[in-house]
């Protein structure tokens, strides 16, 4: 043993470089210490992820090509986390969307081919008004953009959002991370109660697809206009999220519950496609 | 233990590619959790853990380096988040030194990784019940692979110092295995699932 002991002393060139040791019992000892991460030691993954999102976006969005960059790399983390970290979303959320036909909450990420679609489909459904429609436009749409990993990453951001404090929380949804909720909710002003009614509905998918289809009201400056191209200034950019998150749009009116948007009396309180299966 | 992977991780989190994030955080946090156990025990580690990364998160912005660079830097913020713990919780470092608990951790992660031949909890304990200097030395050095200089920039001191520190902390621990298969040697026998002799 001494032997052992004197190649580890200070000085001598031939230590092995990191402080290993040549004795059988310790190297046992440190190799359980350096053991790979057990599920329970990584079980704050996802949440950390989130965090990385939050935190480190929006000081990489000061060119527009380290915006696209941030934006797709985003989405792949968002991803990643919903692939690892979403069953429960996949489990509630996933039923409300299935059992609703709709993904309301895509529908701001593509804003232009959404107001496109919406007078399109209004037309064959709904003469009177556009608004009914929005739901089919966000399917259509959904699908193109990734709904799934929208979806389940709901729950993941209101918890990230959650977790944040009051001065963190109003910059953190400017942030591209947060697009999906920003427009899944409505409006940066609508994301609080957003996810208090997702944090607490995920158990009851028909109270979940109750509370998201109500938030989804057709856009407002855009009535029944059939032939009406997508609005010039939110063209479609389904790969790039964070055009979304922009805090320049005006605050979605709705909110998520089943009132109708109080400064809107011409929204029907029920979408076209029933919520009800 | 770092290979160029980790350092192009490293690279493409600090882009703020979310993946890279993932696979950076995978690789580092496991030791540096244990690392802070050694600081602050086993029940606070979890949540000193978590404090470090969200500091990391916000602060990467300022950080510039490779993967050896990373984790020098995040292990950094992390010591000052334990330190900063300690204090407030009026707590010394070192204030659960019997082996009850060494013995209590050994037991639930063996039956948790069977993988283990020796549970990786009650190695961090036994670490732990080294002198300060010499645990968090043999953790920085010998655990988590940290070269002298960023260990002895981590802790404040010398490299030559944390290479002694690190050196007497693994004779010590040589010396505790030894007196604890000697002294008892049913208990220190955690490498064998219980149950074992009623199979045989």
């Amino acid at each position: 043993m001494s032997t052992i002991w004197k190649l580890l002393r200070p000085g001598h060139r031939g230590t092995p470089r990191r402080g290993s040791s040549t004795s059988p019992r310790v190297d046992r000892l440190l190799d359980a210490a350096r053991a790979t991460g057990t599920p329970r030691e990584l079980a704050r993954e996802d949440e950390t992820v989130m965090l990385f999102h939050r935190a480190h976006l929006p000081q990489t969005t000061t060119s527009s090509g380290e915006q696209m960059d941030t934006a797709r790399s985003t989405r792949r983390g968002l991803q990643a986390a919903v692939a690892t970290g979403g069953v429960v979303a996949v489990m509630s959320s996933g039923i409300a969307f299935a059992a609703s036909g709709h993904a309301p909450w895509s529908h701001d990420s593509t804003p232009g081919s959404s107001a496109g679609r919406h007078g399109t489909v209004a037309s064959d459904d709904s003469p009177s008004s556009a608004e009914p429609t929005a739901p089919t436009s966000d399917a259509t749409t959904g699908i193109t953009t990734g709904p799934a990993a929208r979806t389940h990453g709901l729950r993941g951001l209101c918890h990230a959002y959650a977790a944040g404090n009051k001065a963190e929380k109003g910059k953190a949804l400017a942030s591209p991370a947060f697009a999906g909720l920003v427009a899944a909710a409505g409006g940066t002003d609508a994301v609080p109660g957003f996810c208090a009614v997702v944090l607490t509905t995920t158990d009851d998918s028909s109270q979940a697809s109750d509370a998201t289809g109500a938030t989804h009201p057709a856009h407002p400056s855009h009535p029944a206009h059939p032939t009406q191209p997508a609005h010039p200034t939110q063209p479609a950019h389904p790969a790039h999220p964070s055009q979304a998150a922009s805090p320049t749009r005006p605050a979605r009116p709705a909110h998520p519950t089943q009132d109708a948007a109080p400064t809107h009396p011409a929204h029907p309180t029920r979408p076209a496609h029933p919520t009800h299966p | 233990m770092v290979d160029t992977s980790l350092d192009d991780a490293v690279r493409a989190m600090c882009a703020g590619d979310g993946d890279a994030f993932r696979v950076v955080y995978r690789t580092v946090h496991p030791t540096l959790q244990r690392y802070l156990e050694v600081l602050v025990g086993p029940f606070d580690a979890e949540d000193v853990a978590s404090e470090t990364w969200a500091q990391a998160c916000r602060d990467l912005h300022r950080f510039q380096g490779d993967a050896d660079g990373f984790r020098g830097w995040v292990t950094t913020i992390g010591r000052h988040r334990a330190l900063d713990h300690l204090r407030r919780r009026s707590r010394r470092p070192q204030v659960d030194r019997d082996l009850t608990g060494l013995e209590i951790l050994g037991d639930s992660d063996v039956l948790a990784s069977v993988d283990e031949s020796f549970g990786t909890a009650s190695a961090v304990a036994l670490i732990r019940t080294l002198p300060q200097a010499q645990a968090e030395a043999v953790m920085l050095r010998a655990v988590m692979g940290l070269d002298a200089r960023t260990a002895g920039q981590i802790l404040g001191r010398r490299p030559g110092a944390v290479r002694t520190a690190a050196q007497r902390g693994l004779a010590a621990l040589a010396r505790l295995l030894e007196e604890r298969e000697h002294a008892a040697p049913t208990e220190s026998d955690v490498f064998s699932p219980p149950g074992a002799e009623e199979v045989r």
